[in-house]
């Protein structure tokens, strides 16, 4: 494994400011890393001639002293972003062969700093899943296995782009994030994973799965390199009318400063039957970490926590069956033999979608049709109401918030294919800041006793993603995280 | 609560999705199991409480420009659809 692959963004950046290597260099080494991880399965369409292309044309404007802030930096996409000449499906078989004629206002941004395109990184079908087990492409196998060999799951929906940073095929990556899709394989891989305030971000070319939750996110592997990728892809854009015409602060020198004074809350409803002993000890200790650095520990309540979630699986399929609508057969992406129009619009959906994917359009057609929609659509957006103002409320007492991420370690993988509740239920953590807009981050903070990575939540207010990440800093540097997974998917 | 058949098959029509009669039982057995999960938001009290609509903001704030631009060509747009004949997406014959 080459030694460049190790290095951070930031070490990244400094290095290729000062030629110590080329973009060039830095390209072929992480284009050999992704050659030799297909055990992995994160990568669905690797674009090796264009990041050793964009690679050059950076060291021309490294040589001209002139450059970016992601300048040479190759990185990867969920394959959830729409990318101009490469294929982009939403690891979907309705999407099949897919290529969009335009890019992404967030991906646009990527290149425009300089950063190389490595290839777009495999997911859950349309994002509806916790596991990376739904998509076309197949599972992503999570690069750890801890002290066992069972073959584990990366997390999901952004599986991917977790297991593509952790294995060192690249330094960063995007996701997205719309009940936690970029927090929990960030909790399972050790790495960090970054959900921005809903509107930091335009939505502007990501595929829609359900618009008033979905948020583009970030994977690094320590909270600078997410903060500096923060400020690249953060920013107002007129194309999506809900992201937000605020300034962006320069989120790296605003990392500085300490957690002297900061409130932090410690909601007491993230304690949750079953869970785990070893996490709830993390969760302690983390708060230690954090009050020794200055911080004030506050316990605060959030009382409709546990009420978060079956709001969020009647409101994201709801969406979700409406955005999908899309799918017919005739404007792009796959279509079926039939006779008629109805019959091509029901076979093209019957074949392209797979089986979380029907069964969210159905759960969404039937919270919202006739007869059903008071009782659980709309009663779900009151309980919404509900779950932001509790957020509202203990932000007038506190800072930030400090959680567990998942209520659990990795999973095998398969293991929880058949049980869709247990899957859905994974996601108790990391729903309810969705639903109230909030950024959030998840930072590694420790192996459990099987080797596997653990990781903390903080939760910050909506917009104040500087104070977030700088709370994220803090319980990084307590936490010292530094394992890295055995390579064992490389020949 | 358990769903009946016909009911999941009215839901796959409005949702132009065509389901195998195996999938029919097994969606029907899926969505009862989650909607007795979902009941238990019966339990919270949201008198007075409004909905959620959105994250705030108005709009109006976000109005650009009346101004002109450059649409994509029809060749663009077109470049993915699965059939097309001269400028236009094609659909099955509609009318006898």
């Amino acid at each position: 494994m080459s030694e460049i692959t190790q290095w951070s963004l930031h070490r990244l950046r400094e290095a290729l400011r000062k030629k110590e290597v080329s973009a060039v260099e830095v390209a072929r080494a992480h284009v050999d890393a992704v050659g030799k991880a297909g055990a992995l399965n994160a990568v669905t369409t690797p674009t090796p001639e264009r990041a050793i292309e964009m690679a050059e044309q950076s060291d021309k404007r490294l040589a001209g002293g002139e450059g970016g802030a992601l300048e040479g930096i190759p990185l990867g996409v969920k394959d959830m972003f729409c990318t101009e000449g490469v294929a982009s499906t939403a690891c979907s078989n309705i999407l099949e062969g897919f290529t969009p004629p335009y890019e992404s206002d967030v991906t646009e941004r990527l290149w425009q700093a300089g950063a190389c395109l490595l290839g777009k990184l495999n997911c859950d079908e349309f994002a509806m899943g916790s596991s990376t087990e739904t998509g076309s492409s197949g599972a992503v196998c999570n690069p750890w296995r801890g002290n066992g060999d069972a073959r584990l799951t990366a997390g999901g929906s952004s599986g991917g782009s977790a297991a593509a940073v952790a294995a060192r095929l690249m330094p960063v990556s995007l996701g997205t994030d719309t009940g936690g899709s970029v927090r929990q394989p960030a909790a399972f891989t050790g790495t960090v994973g970054l959900k921005p305030s809903y509107g930091r971000c335009s939505r502007y070319g990501i595929i829609s799965y359900a618009s008033s939750l979905d948020q583009a996110g970030i994977l690094a592997r320590s909270v600078t390199d997410s903060a500096i990728l923060l400020g690249t892809i953060a920013g107002h854009d007129s194309r999506d009318s809900t992201s937000a015409d605020i300034e962006v602060p320069d989120y790296e020198s605003e990392l500085k400063g300490g957690i002297s004074k900061m409130r932090v809350g410690i909601p007491k409803e993230y304690s949750v039957d079953g869970m785990p002993g070893e996490i709830d000890d993390l969760w302690k200790q983390a708060a230690g970490w954090l009050e020794e650095q200055g911080a004030e520990i506050i316990e605060v309540s959030l009382p409709h926590t546990r009420h978060a979630l079956p709001a969020y699986y009647i409101i994201a399929p709801a969406e979700a069956s409406s955005n999908l609508a899309r799918y017919d057969g005739i404007q792009y992406g796959k279509r079926a033999k039939a006779n008629g129009v109805d019959e091509l619009y029901g076979r093209t959906r019957a074949e392209g979608f797979g089986v979380e994917v029907k069964r969210r359009i159905l759960m969404g057609s039937y919270v919202l049709s006739a007869g059903y929609y008071d009782a659980y659509y709309l009663k779900a957006q009151r309980v919404r109401a509900l779950v932001a103002r509790d957020f509202d409320n203990v932000f007038e007492k506190v800072d930030v918030l400090l959680a567990p991420t998942t209520p659990s370690a990795a999973f095998a993988l398969g293991e929880k294919t058949d049980d869709v509740l247990a899957l859905y239920l994974g996601d108790i953590f990391t729903v309810p800041v969705n639903l109230a807009g909030l950024p959030a981050i998840s930072v590694p903070a420790k192996l459990n006793g099987e080797g596997l990575p653990l990781g903390m939540q903080l939760i910050g207010r909506r917009f104040d993603e500087a104070t977030l990440l700088r709370a994220a800093k803090a319980v990084e540097d307590s936490a010292g995280f530094d394992a890295v997974p055995q390579a064992w998917w490389s020949p | 609560m358990s769903i009946e058949t016909k009911t999941i098959r009215q839901i796959a029509a409005l949702s132009r999705l065509h389901l195998e009669e195996d999938e029919l039982e097994q969606y029907r057995e899926d969505l009862s199991q989650i909607l007795d999960w979902m009941g238990q938001l019966e339990s919270v009290n949201t008198d007075g409480v409004d909905a959620f609509t959105g994250m705030g903001g108005s709009l109006l704030e976000h109005a650009r420009d009346d101004s002109t631009a450059q649409t994509p060509s029809p060749d663009v747009l077109l470049s993915n659809a699965p059939e097309r004949v001269d400028g236009f997406f094609t659909v099955p014959k509609i009318l006898e």
